[in-house]
């Protein structure tokens, strides 16, 4: 087993009026060749940000405080500009955005965008890359691609832009695809199809796959290895039969149960008492703290450390 | 019986295109029970946004009619209008395009309830946000932040809080928590059961999680490229879907255990465009259950002993 990515106590911050926001407080965890790493944990716990911080396309106001994210034993943090430009993104590291809207630009045709990311790794006439995006196209199963071509992303419904946008990022043909929130406009059956086309590419390319998502199904169909999130820190790195058979962490713990079981009424759902932390201000020590039943009185001093329990299985908690 | 609070008839929105009008929405007939949740679910692409803004009067429909409370809102027009956004509100799809970038939090809130007239003076706009953000799990720093400065489920909820601050009577929920963790999605749909019961009021969900829309919905709605091809209450479509689309789509629902991967075959073949629907059936190009009679003639709406109503040729899928 190699990594191919490894993030070292990863920590981002951002300026803002009423305070910095300490976003990340230590990121650490690896990311295998070849596998399906799944990153998940609560709203605004900062999964977008690490995703971002690869690729270093955060903010202006955001400051990276330390840590070290190493991909192919390079520090990406020590990268200018350029060099991740020109090096880094696209062909080696494609990131799938949350917004579908965000990273659609709204004056250019649906041909024109996918036509960009092929460019960046191949020479072709102009027949050959119309043919080239026609095929990307039709991989994430979209309607009358032909039709589409001539399309801006406003005449899109939010699952075809969302299916443009994965398109233009395996155009890329990456080494390493972040997958941010990827099927939250998909009908589970193109959910599905898309998965699929997903294990295909690792099967064909070896290509890794960072995937963000709060869809615990989704974690359970595609991933090998699972990070768990919480405010601004992993809290379990687990393999991820382990984290549905015995989630140990008592975020992952309540995280998981909260999802099993078929659901018929509302309030068959639960919910993690208590309420999202404040990252201006956030909990001392485990920031998991005042939401935890297990809490003891060093939880509220210390950092709980993530600390080997079994194969490929750490977990950061004073309890354990 | 409770009254009808929104009704359509033959209700159309076709977009022009190159190739020819793109039926969207394809000749819908809905009607929404006052105090009722209607779930809507269907393929990505088939209509359902489409539908719901168009019911807003967002867009223009092409034909049809649409009613509130038994008036003819059709027609309607600015001022007119106006009065209608106090009465429904819509939480947007995409939370991102929908947020003004140049506009922070407070701003994007404060604006309904000023044009409204719902608080008097700055105090009051300020307690009310703070009210908003905090049913929502959010904190009062939140309020001088801008639309990147904040998480993909933190910007939804801005979107739920704006379309709550008017204190509408029908709430359309296009993908209200696509971005929210399950904790955070369940504190925000108990909320907003709550909301319902305390203000009376009507909700429409449109959602791809079949599961979110069996806990909240009373009836359902299945759409198939710009038709309603099942409708009917929710338990009885669950236990038992029967319209061939209906059961695709339930049967490729993920379910949270590594050992269990999905079960049925997903829906093949390709999605046909609605510029250019099937003259039969919809649904017969990829219909597993298909007979010649579905690629001629399009099967309409009919009603069945258990009060749904399917539209498909074949009477011996019941
Ligand atoms: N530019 C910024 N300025 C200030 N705070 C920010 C900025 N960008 C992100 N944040 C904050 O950092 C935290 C982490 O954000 P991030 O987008 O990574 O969350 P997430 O885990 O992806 O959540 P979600 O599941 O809702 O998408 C959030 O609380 C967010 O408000
Ligand atoms: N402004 C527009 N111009 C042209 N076509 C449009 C426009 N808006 C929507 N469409 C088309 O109408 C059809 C239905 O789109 P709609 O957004 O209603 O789908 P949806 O059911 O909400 O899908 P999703 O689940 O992906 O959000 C699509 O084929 C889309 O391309
Ligand atoms: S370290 Fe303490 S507070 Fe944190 S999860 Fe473990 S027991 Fe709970
Ligand atoms: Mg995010
Ligand atoms: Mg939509």
């Amino acid at each position: 087993m190699s990594e191919l990515l490894y993030i070292k106590d990863l920590k981002v911050y951002f300026n803002t009026e009423e305070g910095v926001v300490k976003a990340l407080a230590g990121v650490n965890f690896e990311i295998v060749k070849g596998s399906f790493h799944g990153l998940i944990g609560e709203t605004g716990c900062g999964k977008s940000v690490t995703g971002l911080s690869i690729l270093k396309l955060l903010d202006n106001n955001a400051l990276i405080e330390g840590g070290e994210i190493i991909y192919k034993d390079e520090n990406l943090l020590d990268k200018t500009e350029k060099q991740m430009q020109k090096d880094f993104r696209g062909n080696e590291i494609a990131m799938i955005f949350q917004d579908p809207g965000s990273s659609l630009n709204p004056v250019f045709t649906i041909q024109d965008q996918i036509q960009e990311s092929v460019k960046m790794y191949k020479k072709a006439s102009k027949q050959e890359y119309r043919n080239i995006v026609i095929e990307e196209l039709k991989k994430v199963k979209l309607p009358d691609v032909e039709g589409l071509l001539d399309k801006y992303p406003h005449q899109l419904s939010g699952g075809m832009k969302q299916r443009v946008m994965i398109a233009m990022m395996l155009a890329c043909n990456p080494n390493l695809l972040i997958a941010d929130e990827p099927t939250t406009a998909l009908d589970v059956s193109i959910q599905a199809q898309f998965l699929q086309v997903l294990k295909n590419l690792k099967d064909k390319f070896d290509m890794t796959v960072l995937y963000i998502t709060h869809d615990l199904a989704v974690v359970s169909e595609i991933c090998d290895y699972v990070s768990v999130m919480y405010a601004g820190r992993i809290v379990e790195n687990v393999p991820v039969r382990e984290l549905f058979k015995n989630p140990v962490h008592p975020y992952s713990y309540k995280l998981v149960h909260s999802v099993l079981g078929v659901k018929t009424f509302l309030e068959d759902l639960e919910e993690i008492p208590g309420s999202v932390p404040r990252l201006i201000d956030p909990p001392s020590g485990c920031r998991f703290h005042p939401r935890c039943e297990e809490a003891i009185d060093i939880c509220k001093t210390k950092v709980p450390q993530l600390k080997k329990i079994g194969k490929n299985h750490y977990v950061a908690c004073h309890r354990r | 019986m409770a009254n009808t609070i929104i009704e359509t008839k033959d209700l159309k929105k076709y977009f022009d295109t190159l190739k020819g009008p793109c039926k969207a929405v394809n000749k819908v007939n809905l009607r929404i029970k006052q105090g009722e949740t209607f779930g809507l679910v269907g393929e990505s692409g088939c209509g359902k946004s489409t539908l719901v803004r168009t019911i807003l009067k967002l867009i223009e429909p092409t034909s049809g009619q649409i009613f509130l409370d038994g008036v003819d809102i059709t027609d309607y027009k600015k001022k007119k209008l106006m009065a209608l956004r106090k009465k429904m509100s819509l939480v947007f799809q995409d939370p991102h395009s929908s947020l003004n970038p140049r506009m922070t939090v407070f701003d994007t809130l404060s604006r309904p309830l000023k044009i409204h007239n719902l608080t008097k003076n700055n105090e009051e706009t300020m307690i009310e946000i703070t009210k908003l953000l905090k049913l929502m799990g959010m904190q009062p720093e939140h309020m001088i932040r801008f639309p990147h400065e904040l998480s993909g489920g933190q910007k939804q909820r801005i979107g739920i809080a704006r379309a709550l601050a008017v204190k509408p009577e029908l709430i359309f929920l296009d993908e209200p928590t696509s971005a929210l963790d399950v904790s955070v999605q369940t504190k925000i749909l108990k909320l907003l059961n709550k909301t319902k019961k305390i203000r009376d009021l009507t909700y429409f969900y449109i959602s791809h999680d079949i599961n979110l829309i069996r806990v909240v919905s009373d009836r359902i709605g299945v759409m198939y490229l710009g038709q309603i091809v099942e409708i009917g209450e929710v338990d009885l479509i669950y236990n038992n879907p029967i319209h061939p689309y209906t059961k695709g789509l339930f049967a490729s629902v993920p379910e949270p255990d590594p050992d269990k991967k999905i079960k049925g075959e997903p829906l093949s073949g390709e999605v046909p465009s609605p510029v250019n629907p099937p003259m039969g059936c919809s649904f017969a190009p990829r219909c597993p259950f298909v007979e010649p009679k579905c690629r001629e003639e399009k099967p309409k709406l009919k009603l069945l002993s258990d009060g749904r109503r399917v539209a498909c040729h074949k009477d011996n899928l019941r």
